[in-house]
């Protein structure tokens, strides 16, 4: 049995009978308070890096983080969106990069991805974020172009969010915020993109205001309390 | 989402350092996971908790339904994934997992809620064969059971699509990679697998062996021995 099916088994056992009251609610519907849009990549878990538990997020999960701008054909990420922005009316959605991204490195040089014809007709979608990155980031050190290039393809796939009908509906609605984050790997920190100043800032600062406003009403919370 | 921000604002001291050696490798020398898991967006699923895997161990691809479009010339998210798992990064073992009640699937047998959806409408027409069988195989199903019925379908349908895939079609060829077929039942705390010469789903069970969807082929099978068997 591989390793990720005896997991299962562990799963069954340990932590299932631990949350069983929490899916026993969850059997019958979800309301999850955000759509969470995050890459493939092995080293990212959702719940952990979110500290959410099953049934907090709706999650999208591709290579490179990408959202196709709406256009006529139905792929898995725009039908996604549709489903989370019109049936279960999510308040927030959040597109999340990282660092050291595998498709990031393949989009910057994609004459070098003839073996992978798919992936590389898909990390087309995040031209315009290694366009930029080249023009701006031409006398930076590779790391830094690096991380420009993450940031500039998660405020690109924002823009591209912005195309889809449901989330345009939600947007001049009022009801929908978008996020753009940037999880660092190597030190967990996330960063979140700041469309005021244009930068990315590390979310403690980005959300103070709301991070405050939830501890003034949760001080006497037991649960919060036992967290600290 | 308050609280949520409160929460992802104090990751960077409370989750990580449990981890840091592991993160630190991972950041390092990059990821070598050993598995993609094709599951539904749906926020009840969390692939990584139900397999207990560790960062770095699980590749993962989400979307409404944990459906796989077979293969084409279009390009797209499920495809592109699945390319870059095998031939990138070389999986072993592919699972499709769909759960119990699914939206997606209860979308699909209620037509009429799909008037605002276009988009989901389109995307589950993969889902068509599935439904196909449901109709045909289980005709007196309804309700709950009729989408269960369909969610099993489906994990069966999308894994025959994954083989149209020239990536998993080489990688199946070749003896490298295995196909599974879960199914996670929320409320029941169990997890079933499928057994692709049967079409049996079975719960996995610790100290039997885990029912697979199809193993790859063995290694020796060469041109001369195809002939030879015939």
């Amino acid at each position: 049995m591989p390793k990720f099916a005896a997991g299962v088994v562990k799963f069954q056992q340990e932590v299932f009978p631990q949350q069983a009251a929490l899916f026993e609610k969850l059997a019958h519907g979800q309301t999850p308070e955000a759509l969470f849009i995050t890459c493939s990549d092995s080293r990212i878990e959702t719940g952990m890096l979110t500290q959410s538990l099953p049934g907090d997020l709706f999650v999208v999960r591709n290579a490179g983080n990408i959202v196709p701008p709406h256009f006529h054909g139905a792929g898995a990420t725009t039908s996604a969106i549709e489903f989370a922005c019109v049936a279960l009316n999510v308040p927030h959605i959040v597109v999340c990069g990282h660092t050291q991204c595998g498709a990031m490195k393949g989009a910057m040089n994609l004459d070098g991805l003839d073996t992978l014809p798919h992936v590389r007709d898909w990390l087309s979608y995040s031209k315009a974020a290694v366009d930029i990155t080249n023009e701006l980031g031409k006398d930076l050190n590779d790391h830094d172009r690096n991380l420009m290039l993450l940031e500039q393809n998660v405020i690109l796939q924002l823009q591209h969010l912005r195309t889809h009908p449901a989330v345009a509906v939600r947007l001049a609605r009022g009801d929908l915020r978008l996020h753009g984050w940037v999880y660092d790997i190597a030190d967990g920190e996330v960063y979140a993109y700041n469309e005021e100043t244009g930068g990315f800032e590390p979310v403690s600062k980005r959300y103070a205001a709301e991070v405050a406003k939830h501890l003034a009403l949760h001080t006497h919370d037991g649960h919060t309390i036992a967290a600290e | 989402m308050d609280h949520f921000l409160d929460r992802i604002a104090r990751l960077k001291d409370q989750a990580l350092p449990a981890q840091q050696a592991l993160y630190e490798r991972l950041a390092t020398h990059g990821q070598s996971p050993k598995a993609l898991m094709i599951s539904c967006a749906d926020s009840r699923v969390a692939p990584e908790l139900i397999t207990s895997a560790d960062p770095g161990e699980l590749f993962v691809c989400r979307n409404a339904g944990n459906i796989v479009p077979p293969f084409s010339q279009a390009n797209g998210g499920v495809s592109s994934t699945v390319e870059y798992a095998i031939l990138v990064l070389g999986v072993r073992d592919i699972v499709v997992c769909g759960h119990s009640d699914c939206g997606a699937m209860k979308a699909f047998l209620t037509p009429e809620k799909m008037a605002d959806m276009p988009n989901v409408a389109a995307w589950l027409r993969h889902s068509h064969a599935a439904n196909s069988v449901v109709c045909s195989a289980y005709p007196d199903l309804e309700g709950n059971e009729r989408v269960r019925a369909l969610a099993l379908e489906n994990v069966i349908a999308q894994i025959n699509h994954l083989r149209t895939h020239p990536s998993v079609a080489a990688a199946l060829a070749k003896g490298e990679l295995t196909l599974h077929g879960w199914f996670f039942d929320i409320q029941t705390r169990s997890i079933l697998a499928l057994d692709g010469a049967t079409g049996v789903f079975h719960p996995v069970i610790h100290n039997s062996s885990l029912p697979v969807a199809q193993h790859g082929r063995q290694p020796a099978v060469t041109e001369f021995a195809m002939v030879a068997a015939e």
